[in-house]
């Protein structure tokens, strides 16, 4: 009851599954109540370093931070020896306590450069806790269901955030300040209690979220030798984590440079001076109301819309305009103000969800150690880097760091902020590009169309021929010289297939057998190759053919046979329909085969239709079309008309449209079409899927599909490709199983990428939970909004009902 | 001395005859032009041919006008021997055929006997089996007539 009316309160501002209600809330809190204390933390941090060692050794600071990466590498061997839940609990723990021995120390304590060790400890604070909490929500959730929850997560840390900064607003104007550091050991005391519930809550649903059971477990066996070492090694052969640490080290560096030219501006202002930490709670708490709202209102939406490369794009190209801003009014507070607002608005909302998406598709196991030194140790090494470069830059223009605050250095350090914002936008181009590429390695590609495999990897003329001339052995000795001819002439008789066709005479019992004919086959076979060429054979039968004596010879043959309705004349008739086949189209012969074609033995009508395609005359090929819908003879029938190509596209484009052709007729022309599959039969199928004739869209989308396959270059109408789509979908009703959503699939690689397409397809065919949730990413980052809107909630039903079925 | 091959190698040996290559160009030196004798066994005319029948070497008393000419003095029953024939090609079996169509136009019968197995081959590929009565001896092809 309690769940049902938790989900239904946050239905109505997150998109939320059922089932995901008080793991998400817990989430939140937890996020919550580690960012509500660092808030306290962070603006002490800044007012004892500006109060007690001022601006100006700021760089300094910046550069202890490289100190973090000994903490990080401590944390990472923690991480893969102890559990995931004693882990977060004795961090928890460890900084409860050290925050109260600062505020121990703060008390009694008039030491200045006691305020560089506080901001050096405040970093590792943030650092260890933010990335503990993302571990787990990484762990958690695949990326259909972070993509979802991400926004509210961090809407739950700017909040902690927001109340941290007003409460150190608060206490700080109240002359309290002495409170705030024992404020936050008791956020970090509920976050205790919050993360025991979420272990609990694990535990208690391992069967639904898989990786609970690692969650509350070490890394593994991989991971017990993870340190920074290793986390560097496995980031340094991985191109895309390499990126990813790239712009890491670039966004820090370019943070550093904003937090200087802000923090300078700050401290030359009188009113903001009188009561820094008042001043700081106060403008925290701002930024991340602006953040919160950022957060709330527009990441989620935002990047569910625009995908992640506009998420991305968003954060550098605010603060490269901020940056001309301040390198325009260098002394301005307002501009100080805008652009650190900017940074951390940004930096905590949009920016920190699409950063934590480009992690989903990295392999469990090298997330962790990629996490470890890009998030652990490289931010705050970037940092550090981003007060050497500060210094150096110094130098370089010829100022001492002491005197470095003016104007001058102020627009030296917004230029190469710009350089540097320019690199940041170069490489989230590039990651955002690699994200997809990374989504698609997790969906392998598993078949091809069938039909697609059998043509390519088998002669099927040639094992039919085989099979043909063997079974003509049995029937008559003329079928099978016709057959061993054709097979010479085709360059077909393999050692192989004369090992297989040289059967003993003994186990050819043909009544009809000549007594020419009664040899040893065995050495015969050899011989009709080798001692015959088949070049000169051939030239000999196609005189012999031509002679008009034996055209009228075979036409009173013919007439015979084809008159005579005896059940034994079938052989002959087979025969005689083979025989025709080696006729030119002009012989008066080939009229004979017309009669043939319509005959109602299906082994008659299988010679015919094979001489039929050789001739490739016209007048068979309305005949050829109509026995396309009878069952026994289609295969043939087919296969003929597909020799014909595309001369016979206009009359199947007749018979496809022709509402008082049989349906089975009209399905099968749709599929030549697609043997065809030239830009004018896809213009065909396409118009006819525009007149949207229901019973036969199933084969034209087919069709369309193999097209697709076979000739990738043709492009299709993309309107009448929705247009098809729209109405499949609306057809489709209730899906009761993902293959009923080929067609819609097969519609949308027309005009997408088919491989990418049909991968998603497949993936969610296989039907888990995590395949349906990559699969969806892809076509996220594929598909138009237009096509997602439709789409996606059908997919998530399935995934849902997956989930509701684990 | 074909009889030391065999008959798989007599038959190799034949079509190494009737079919030469490039390297056999001395047999094709030394291939026979086409030659005709004319026997009369019970009331059947029997051509035994000899040599080549091919368009090359065509002569000025062909195959078909040795044949219409027995027709035209009444002998309605011929049979072509060729036990002796070393190559024919799309020609002879034109010749044939001519022959066949004009004895059986006549009420006649025109049948062949002893034809080497690549033309049998080729017969069976054109369906000519179908229309021409082939035997394999003269003596069976003889005794058909009769009891046709």
């Amino acid at each position: 009851m309690a769940k049902r009316r938790l989900f239904k309160i946050l239905s109505a501002v997150v998109n939320i599954k059922p089932g995901e209600e008080v793991l998400a809330t817990l989430l939140f809190f937890y996020f919550f109540l580690i960012t509500a204390p660092f808030g306290i933390i962070k603006v002490i941090r800044t007012a004892n370093y500006l109060e007690d060692l001022t601006a100006k050794k700021l760089p300094y600071a910046y550069i202890t931070l490289i100190l973090v990466g000994f903490a990080v590498s401590l944390h990472a061997r923690l991480q893969s020896r102890i559990s995931r839940r004693r882990l977060l609990l004795s961090t928890l723990v460890f900084f409860i306590l050290t925050g109260l021995l600062f505020w121990a120390l703060f008390s009694v304590s008039d030491w200045k450069w006691l305020a560089l060790i506080y901001y050096m400890w405040a970093n590792i604070f943030v650092v260890a806790l933010t990335t503990q909490f993302w571990f787990l929500v990484n762990d958690v959730f695949n990326p259909r269901e972070a993509k979802r929850l991400i926004g509210f997560f961090g809407s739950g840390g700017l909040l902690g955030g927001i109340a941290g900064y007003l409460l150190t607003w608060f206490l700080a104007k109240s002359e309290q300040s002495h409170l705030l550091l024992l404020l936050s050991a008791l956020f970090l005391c509920a976050c205790m209690v919050v993360v025991n519930a979420i272990f609990a809550w694990l535990k208690k649903n391992e069967s639904r979220f898989t990786a609970a059971g690692s969650a509350s477990k070490p890394i593994g066996r991989e991971a017990e030798r993870v340190g920074l070492w290793d986390s560097f090694q496995s980031v340094r052969v991985n191109d895309y984590l390499k990126l990813m640490a790239a712009i890491v080290v670039v966004t820090w560096i370019v943070s550093t440079f904003i937090d200087w030219q802000s923090m300078s501006i700050i401290e030359q202002n009188r009113a903001a001076k009188a009561n820094l930490a008042s001043f700081f709670g106060q403008f925290y708490a701002g930024m991340l109301v602006f953040a919160f709202l950022l957060q709330f209102v527009l990441t989620s939406r935002f990047i569910n819309r625009f995908g992640i490369r506009p998420g991305l794009m968003i954060y550098p190209l605010i603060i490269l305009l901020c940056s001309v801003g301040i390198g325009a009014f260098p002394e301005s507070l307002g501009v100080a103000i805008a652009i650190k607002g900017s940074d951390k608005a940004l930096s905590y909302s949009i920016n920190q969800s699409s950063r934590e998406l480009l992690y989903i598709p990295v392999m469990p196991n090298l997330k962790y150690r990629a996490k470890i030194f890009i998030d652990m140790f490289l931010n705050r090494f970037s940092k550090a880097v981003g007060g050497v470069l500060l210094l150096g830059l110094f130098f370089i223009v010829g100022l001492k760091p002491i005197a470095a605050i003016g104007i001058e250095p102020m627009r030296w350090v917004s230029i190469v902020t710009g350089g540097f914002v320019l690199l940041w936008i170069v490489l989230n181009f590039k990651i955002s590009g690699a994200y997809v590429r990374e989504v698609k390695d997790q969906l392998a590609k598993k078949w091809e169309r069938a039909d697609g495999i059998v043509a390519g990897k088998m002669d099927v003329e040639a094992a039919k021929l085989v099979v043909d001339t063997l079974e003509s052995r049995m029937q008559s000795p003329t079928l099978f010289a016709l057959h061993l001819y054709e097979l010479a002439r085709q360059n077909k008789l393999t050692p192989e297939i004369r090992n297989l066709l040289g059967l003993k005479p003994s186990e050819i019992s043909s009544p009809l057998s000549h007594p020419l004919f009664e040899y040893d086959a065995s050495p015969w076979l050899p011989d009709f190759e080798e001692r015959i060429p088949p070049a000169e054979m051939d030239k000999e039968i196609r005189e012999i053919l031509s002679l008009e004596n034996y055209q009228k010879l075979m036409e009173d043959y013919a007439g015979k046979v084809l008159e005579d309705k005896s059940g034994g004349s079938e052989t002959a008739r087979m025969e005689l329909a083979k025989a025709i086949g080696l006729m030119e189209d002009r012989s008066t012969l080939a009229a004979r085969l017309e009669d043939l074609l319509l005959d109602a033995s299906p082994k008659v009508f299988q010679y015919a239709a094979e001489s039929a395609a050789k001739l490739k005359k016209k007048e068979y090929v309305p005949i050829l079309i109509r026995k396309l819908g009878d069952q026994k003879a289609r295969e043939d029938a087919k296969s003929a008309l597909e020799k014909y190509g595309g001369s016979i596209a206009g009359t199947l484009s007749d018979f496809l449209s022709d509402g008082g052709e049989g349906l089975d007729v009209r399905r099968q022309a749709a599929s030549l079409l697609a043997h065809i599959a030239t830009r004018e039969t896809a213009d065909v199928l396409l118009e006819e899927l525009a007149r949207g004739r229901e019973e036969l869209n199933e084969e034209i989308i087919d069709a369309l599909d193999r097209i697709r396959s076979q000739k990738p270059d043709i492009e299709f109408e993309e309107e009448v490709v929705r247009g098809g789509f729209a109405s499949e979908i609306e057809k489709l009703g209730p899906a009761k199983s993902p293959s009923d959503l080929l067609p819609l699939f097969k519609l949308l690689g027309l005009v997408y990428d088919h491989e990418d397409i049909f991968r998603s397809y497949q993936n969610i065919l296989k039907g888990t939970k995590d395949s349906i949730a990559y699969a969806v990413e892809l076509l996220d980052h594929t598909v138009d909004l237009e096509i997602k809107e439709r789409l996606f909630p059908i997919l998530e039903g399935f995934s849902s009902k997956k989930s509701e079925v684990e | 001395m074909l009889s030391h091959y065999g008959k798989r190698n007599a038959y190799i040996w034949e079509l190494r005859l009737t079919f030469p290559r490039p390297f056999d160009k001395k047999l094709i030196g030394k291939a026979k032009a086409m030659m005709i004798n004319r026997r009369d066994k019970n009331n059947v005319v029997i051509f035994d041919i000899e040599g080549e029948i091919k368009r090359s070497d065509i002569t000025d008393v062909t195959l078909h006008q040795l044949v219409k000419e027995q027709l035209e003095v009444g002998k309605k029953h011929i049979l072509l021997n060729f036990e002796k024939v070393e190559f024919i090609d799309s020609f002879g079996v034109g010749e044939i055929l001519a022959s066949y169509i004009s004895t059986h136009n006549l009420g006649g019968k025109l049948k062949l006997a002893r034809i080497s197995k690549k033309l049998f081959l080729i017969f069976q590929v054109t369906m000519l089996t179908k229309v021409l009565d082939i035997h394999e001896e003269e003596d069976s092809a003889l005794q058909s007539f009769f009891k046709d």
